[in-house]
This record gives structure tokens, C-alpha cells and sequence, in this order.
């Protein structure tokens, strides 16, 4: 064995040992007693959950899909793609909800969740249409889920982006918040009911994914769908409605100076 | 804790075991079983943030706009950690502070330098009148002997003018704030205001979409909670350790008075390089603390105080949401789920599920309602607010059970309200929303000790993930102010997520409200977790 942290003086029968050896030692010790440096801590993180999400506004005749806007820009535009590697397995593409946040300091993305909820009672609004009950929501491959950081010197130009998470092209099947239709309690168990049913859709819950991001990066959290004006057969005429999606990120962000 | 004083050595001095063994006992006994407190950290913050997501959001929406739609606010207040809270709203130099370290701005801009209008096409001619500016006010609650009007205070006003989001070789989006070094006190409450007012100037009918602002604080770590003498102190932390921490005391064994005091071992007891390696070894393995993701102890814990404050925000009724009572133009109350035909008189729920990673102690929870410029008096119009622990996912144990609910009407809102004020000209309501208790064993917080129209709350609940040894749990009430426990809870520790719903409903219906009473104010109203995290 050797001291290997707290100093480089060792200490050994028949070695010369005086005061100031162990003077320095001990100062050592005292300095880390007093003062513990960041470097000695090794839960030195703690979580950070930032939540998003809401209820589609049911206005059919305004369309407003907010807060989805198209993927490709047209024109004079900087960037005409938005994201990278999008796959538009529909006729006409894809919409995205973008949500994007920055740290003034290091920090860690731990887990993604996008819980696309959907209502089980029969004539619910939140539900992919034509299901017939009990409901469960059908199989399909057209959502995906990015997370990107802008690049560091040219943070405007989204080919540069570092793409950290693409997800795309997998069966929703593997993701369904509950894998067979319910009936029953959750809903009244607490209060207060939810008149839309038993919680149904998909929960896509990215674990561990324990990617570093670098102080002042620029991340973006992207959930994509399909277009309204694509293959209408399965997501229907306004593919926004069916589900009321929450966005949970948490991040990882180290212990701070006093 | 005070500093450890080591005794000087210098040549010459006679070598006592006080210089070596003693000095380094202190170490140990500080590393290995007392724990380190934050006053002997150089980290001794950890940092939280609250983000505010609003989407939807038209400032300019009908012929010119409405001035309440010049501005999107919310009220939130960080109440300390029930073990801290004083009923009489005076913060002391020893308990919790705050400090408000930056605030960062984003939203979805196309990746263009332009604005964004209502069918989602870009506008870079009016891209001018993107800017925003963030202002935070403070005020003394309704319950701490503040008014029911306009803030005192206003801490921070930042712009985030256009330029920052015009520039097509540099925007700067997400733009952020820091260095602002900003103290809260823990019994003000506070608001954030986004003003939009450039928006409403401009010749387009802009949207903003994924508008986020987030507030990012810091403050000291402290002890987390534990079981000290009764399993009712806290509702459902693991038995297996109720909070406490799993220590392994080291120690050394100093030679005998008079002995000689070598390097290596002898008889006597510890020799020199031993007991330094002692040490040396603890923080070789480096410090830990908190819970791992499965609510497990750390296994061995050197630190103390290894809990932080945590608050999470949760957007309710956003997205666009803007619904008053009577008829009014531009109202969104005829497209809210579920909530049938005019009058609209069905009650209608939004609901949120934010997965359980690692643990937390909730202490507290808020609520924010936005009611706009009229404050609703319909006697019939109710809100319910609801947080609930459940499992479920991808699972066959579908179950939930109720941590926190209060329902209000105009007419009983005192038994909850912490606080009313007037932004500009829009009204926030702040409402406490009482954990699970059973009665004789209440919590503290915004209680009957703070005001005596105030519903009592419960004591802090344990949420997180587990693994077989950590699904026992202690009792957790089955409701607010119930008359027995209620048994275990059904999700049998093995909970995932916290749900959180809010309903809105006016019985006699919402088109029969008086005029323009606030149903849901411009930007939504607000749900807070407020509680403890843990270091991981």
C-alpha cells in the first residue's frame, strides 16, 4: 500500500522522517478535512427535471397545431432542413415540436421521456382515430425523437449540429404506456377522475442515455410526427389532436461553488 | 462543522500520537461516520431550475390583440423544506437561501432568423418585433400580511431584443443570462413576467411556439430526510432505511502513551504511513452521498448533508389556452376536451405524467391560477388539482394513489390561498395544495399555524424507483385529513412516475359565468413540486 491521494510523502521504517515531512502531510490532510475539493466527491451531481407538455387545443376549423411547425424550410432560408436524417416514411414529411434549453456550466442528459398520452374511453378526443374499444393505439413507425447541440463555432448552421440522440423507423408497439387495453381503477384511484379514461399511448423513456453537454451548449429536444396532409388513414386529417404529449428532460448538473 | 485546528510539527518537536493518530482520527471520524457538511465543501450549492414552457402563444391573435395578451405571467414562491418552514414567514441567517443565478430564453424559431406565423410560415419582415422581455417581481404573500395588489419589488428585466434573433449568421437562441446573483427570500412570492408587447406592434398575427424560460438558482446542500424516532415522521421512504445513512466508522489505533511511534505498524498500534493510508484510502474511493436511482442508500455515505432543494414546474392548461366566462371572442372553452355543449357545463381535466428518476422527498406542493383580468365569483366554478404517485408502465400493476389534492370554489378558495395579486392587469392566484395526512399528524407549512383559514398539509412523501429491498415502505395516508392510514401504498413501492391533473369545471356552465371571468388566463396556469433531491 502507498498514499496515493491525500500527499506524495510516504512514510517507511529506516527512511528518514522529520517534522516538516509530516508537517506537509498533515497540512494536506487538514486542507482536505476543511475543504473538500469537488475532484473528492463522487456523487457530485444532482438532477434537474425540466417538464413540458400540454393539451392540443380541439379547434378543428383553425387548425392550430401549435406548437408543431413544418421540418423543412422553403425560400431564402438558412437552413431548408431543419433536422438530419429525418425520415419521411409518409407522402408529405413530418411536423416537429422543438423545445431547446442551454446550461451556463456542464451537464449531463441522463433521460428523454416523451409520454404521448391518449385517452382509453370511447369518444375521447385524444386517441388516434378509427379504433374501435377497447382502445389501444395501433402499431406505426412514424414518430421519431433527435436531441441535437448546435455546433460551437457555428451554432446557426444546423448541419453542424451534433445529432446525440436518432430515433427513428421503430415500432411504437415497443413503447405503449400500457401493452393491453384497460378498464378500471387508475383513474379514480386519485383524484381527481380524468374523464377522458384510463391512461393509453405511448411512453417513450429514453434511460440512461448519459450524454455530456458542454457549458453554453444549445440543446434541442425534438419529438416528430407525421404531416397532416400525408397518408391520412392512420393518424388521421389532424395528426397533432391524438395524444397530449409531456416532455419530462432530466439533466444532470454538478455541485456548484459556494 | 468547525474547521479541524491540526497541531504544528516542525524539526525538533517531540513526536506525540496527538500530532499524528489524533489529527487523522478527526478525518476519519468526520469521513467515515459523522459525514461532511456543506461548511466543509468547496461545492456546498447544488443548483435547480425552474423552467416556464408556454406554446401557443399569439399575442397580437384577433383584430389587435387584447392587452392581456401583452404578457404571459406566473406566480411560484420557494417555500423552504417543512423541517425549515416558520410560521411566522421570517427567514433566519441559518436557514435556507436562495440565489438566482441566470435566466435563459429559447423558442422555436425554424432555425431562421424570422418570426413565425399561425400556419407556421416564416416572416422574416417582422422579425424585428421578436423580443422579449423577462421581468421578476417579489411581494409579501396574502397570508404573511402582504396586499392582495401589485408587487413590491421587482428583482430583474432583461431584454432579449431582436437583434439576437435576427442575426442569421449568429442567433443567439437559446440565449442565456448568468453571473445575476440575485437573493430570494423564501416566504416572498414571485412572479415571472414574459412580456410580449413588441409582438403586438407588429403587422402580423406572429405565434411563438415552445417559448422557455427557465430560472436557474442555487442553493446549500443540507441533510436529507430520515426517520428519527417515528415512522409516521415521514410517509413512504423505504424501511430498509428510512432515510439514514449507512456508515462503516474507521479507525485507528493510536500507540500507548509513551510508546514509540513508528512509520510502520508495531505492536504499539498504528504506525504513521497506516494511519495516513487510512485516510488516504477514503478519499481514494472518493466521497459519496444521496440515493442511487433505485432509492438505495449509498453504500458506504461520507457525506452529510447530501440532499438539495428541488422544484419542479409543471405547465397546466398551456399552449394557447384562453378561457373566460360569458361568451367572449377569441375564447378557446368550446374546444376543451370532453366538455360538451354550450353552456359548456361539463368539468374537463388536463394531466401531465413526469417519470421517476431519482428519488425525492416531496415537502410541498403549489399551484398557480392564472385567472386573467376578471377574478372568477361563479359559485359553481370549481378547481380540482391532484398529484398522485402510480405504476403502470409496461407493466401489470396499474396503480395510483393520491400525495397531494385540494378542490376550491370562489367561495372557499381562503382554505388554500397563500396569495392574490395583480400583474399589469391580470390576476395570480396562488393556492397551497396539501400533501396526505392523517389527522393528528400533520406536516408544517402554509398551514392554520401560518393562517388560521388555511387547510392543514401532510408530511414529506418518499418518491422514487426500487428494487425488492426498498419496495417495503412506511404508511402513507390514503387522503388529505383522513381518519385512519390507509396501508401500505398499491403501487408496493415500486412506483414510476407522479401524475399531476387539474380540472376545471363550471357546473352551471361556463358560458353562463359572468363576463370575461377567469377560466384560463393567457399562458396557463401552473402546477410546483417542491422537495428535496439527493446526490447521485
Amino acid at each position: 500500500m502507498s498514499i496515493r491521494y491525500i500527499t506524495h510523502q510516504q512514510f517507511s521504517d529506516g527512511t528518514t522522517i522529520d517534522g516538516n515531512r509530516l508537517e506537509e502531510a498533515l497540512q494536506k490532510l487538514e486542507e482536505l478535512s476543511d475543504g473538500v475539493p469537488l475532484s473528492a466527491v463522487k456523487t457530485r451531481f444532482t438532477q434537474s427535471q425540466l417538464v413540458f407538455g400540454f393539451s392540443p387545443i380541439l379547434d378543428t376549423a383553425a387548425a392550430r397545431r401549435d406548437p408543431y411547425f413544418p421540418i423543412v424550410n422553403t425560400g431564402s432560408v438558412k437552413n431548408p432542413f431543419r433536422y438530419k436524417g429525418t425520415q419521411a416514411n409518409t407522402s408529405t414529411g413530418l411536423i416537429g415540436w422543438e423545445t431547446s434549453t442551454t446550461f451556463d456550466h456542464p451537464v449531463i442528459i441522463h433521460n428523454l421521456t416523451y409520454a404521448m398520452l391518449q385517452d382509453d374511453a370511447a369518444g375521447a378526443p385524444y386517441q388516434m382515430p378509427g379504433i374501435s374499444a377497447p382502445y389501444l393505439p395501433p402499431n406505426t413507425d412514424q414518430v421519431e425523437v433527435h436531441v441535437y447541440v448546435d455546433s460551437e463555432y457555428a451554432p446557426s448552421d444546423r448541419s453542424q449540429s451534433d445529432m446525440e440522440i436518432h430515433k427513428q423507423g421503430f415500432s411504437t408497439d415497443a413503447w405503449l404506456l400500457t401493452s393491453t387495453a384497460l378498464s378500471g381503477a387508475p383513474t379514480t384511484v386519485m383524484s381527481p377522475a380524468y374523464p377522458g379514461g384510463n391512461a393509453s399511448g405511448w411512453f417513450i423513456n429514453l434511460q440512461d442515455v448519459n450524454i455530456p453537454v458542454r457549458a453554453f451548449g444549445r440543446i434541442r429536444l425534438v419529438l416528430l410526427i407525421p404531416d397532416e396532409s400525408g397518408s391520412t388513414v392512420l393518424w388521421g386529417t389532424q395528426p397533432w389532436r391524438n395524444f397530449a404529449p409531456t416532455l419530462t428532460a432530466t439533466f444532470l448538473e454538478p455541485l456548484r461553488y459556494a | 462543522m468547525p474547521k479541524i485546528g491540526f497541531k504544528r510539527l516542525s524539526r525538533g518537536v517531540k513526536l506525540l500520537t496527538s500530532h499524528i493518530h489524533t489529527q487523522i482520527q478527526k478525518s476519519l471520524t468526520r469521513f467515515t461516520s459523522t459525514g461532511v457538511e456543506t461548511s466543509n465543501m468547496d461545492t456546498a450549492n447544488s443548483r435547480f431550475r425552474i423552467s416556464f414552457p408556454w406554446s401557443g402563444l399569439q399575442p397580437k391573435r384577433g383584430a389587435s390583440g387584447s392587452t392581456d395578451r401583452r404578457q404571459v405571467q406566473a406566480s411560484f414562491t420557494l417555500a423552504p423544506p417543512q423541517e425549515m418552514f416558520r410560521s411566522n414567514g421570517v427567514s433566519y441567517p441559518q436557514d435556507i437561501s436562495y440565489v438566482l443565478d441566470s435566466i435563459s430564453l429559447s423558442f422555436d424559431q425554424r432555425a431562421e432568423a424570422a418570426a413565425t406565423k399561425e400556419d407556421g410560415s416564416l416572416d422574416f419582415d417582422e422579425v424585428d418585433h421578436v423580443e422579449f422581455t423577462v421581468n421578476i417581481f417579489s411581494k409579501k404573500s396574502l397570508v404573511f400580511g402582504g396586499s392582495a395588489g401589485f408587487p413590491d419589488n421587482q428583482l430583474a428585466s432583461i431584454t432579449f431584443d431582436s437583434l439576437q434573433f435576427s442575426n442569421a449568421d449568429f442567433v443567439q437562441n437559446p440565449s442565456i443570462k448568468t453571473g445575476l446573483g440575485i437573493s430570494v427570500d423564501p416566504y416572498q412570492v414571485l412572479f415571472l413576467e414574459v412580456d410580449l408587447s413588441s409582438f403586438q406592434s407588429s403587422a402580423a398575427d406572429l405565434v411563438i411556439n415552445s417559448l422557455v424560460v427557465t430560472l436557474d438558482f442555487y442553493a446549500p446542500l443540507m441533510e436529507r430526510d430520515k426517520i428519527v424516532s417515528n415512522d409516521n415522521e415521514l410517509q413512504n421512504i423505504p424501511t430498509s432505511h428510512k432515510g439514514g445513512r449507512s456508515v462503516s466508522p474507521v479507525t485507528t489505533t493510536a500507540p500507548a502513551a509513551g510508546a514509540l511511534i513508528t512509520a510502520d505498524d508495531n505492536a504499539a498500534g498504528d504506525g504513521v504511513q497506516t494511519a495516513l493510508e487510512k485516510i488516504d484510502t477514503v478519499f481514494h474511493n472518493r466521497l459519496k452521498g444521496g440515493y442511487s436511482e433505485k432509492s438505495r442508500q449509498t453504500f458506504k455515505s461520507n457525506i452529510l448533508d447530501d440532499a438539495a432543494y428541488e422544484i419542479i414546474a409543471v405547465p397546466m392548461w398551456g399552449n394557447g389556452w384562453y378561457c373566460r366566462g360569458g361568451v367572449p371572442a377569441g375564447d378557446d372553452t368550446p374546444f376543451l376536451p370532453l366538455i360538451g355543449a354550450a353552456p359548456y357545463s361539463n368539468a374537463v381535466c388536463d394531466r401531465r405524467i413526469i417519470p421517476l428518476q431519482f428519488p425525492m422527498t416531496i415537502h410541498h406542493v403549489f399551484a398557480c391560477v392564472n385567472v386573467g383580468a376578471v377574478v372568477p365569483t361563479s359559485a359553481t366554478f370549481t378547481n380540482k388539482v391532484g398529484v398522485g404517485l402510480g405504476c403502470g408502465v409496461r407493466s401489470d400493476l396499474f396503480q395510483s394513489r393520491q400525495l397531494a389534492f385540494a378542490e376550491w370554489t370562489p367561495t372557499n378558495k381562503t382554505l388554500y390561498q397563500i396569495d392574490q395579486s395583480i400583474i399589469r392587469t391580470e390576476n395570480m392566484q396562488l393556492m397551497n395544495i396539501p400533501l396526505v395526512y392523517v389527522v393528528g399528524e400533520e406536516g408544517s407549512g402554509y398551514n392554520s399555524s401560518v393562517s388560521s383559514a388555511l387547510n392543514d398539509t401532510g408530511r414529506p412523501v418518499f418518491a422514487g424507483q426500487a428494487l425488492s429491498t426498498e419496495f417495503p415502505r412506511t404508511i402513507m395516508a390514503p387522503s388529505v385529513g383522513a381518519a385512519v392510514p390507509g396501508g401500505m401504498p398499491l403501487m408496493h413501492g415500486m412506483e414510476q412516475y407522479l401524475e399531476i391533473r387539474w380540472e376545471i369545471g363550471d357546473s352551471g356552465g361556463i358560458d353562463n359565468m359572468p363576463a370575461n371571468e377567469g377560466v384560463i388566463g393567457f399562458g396557463g396556469h401552473w402546477v410546483y413540486i417542491v422537495g428535496k433531491k439527493h446526490l447521485c
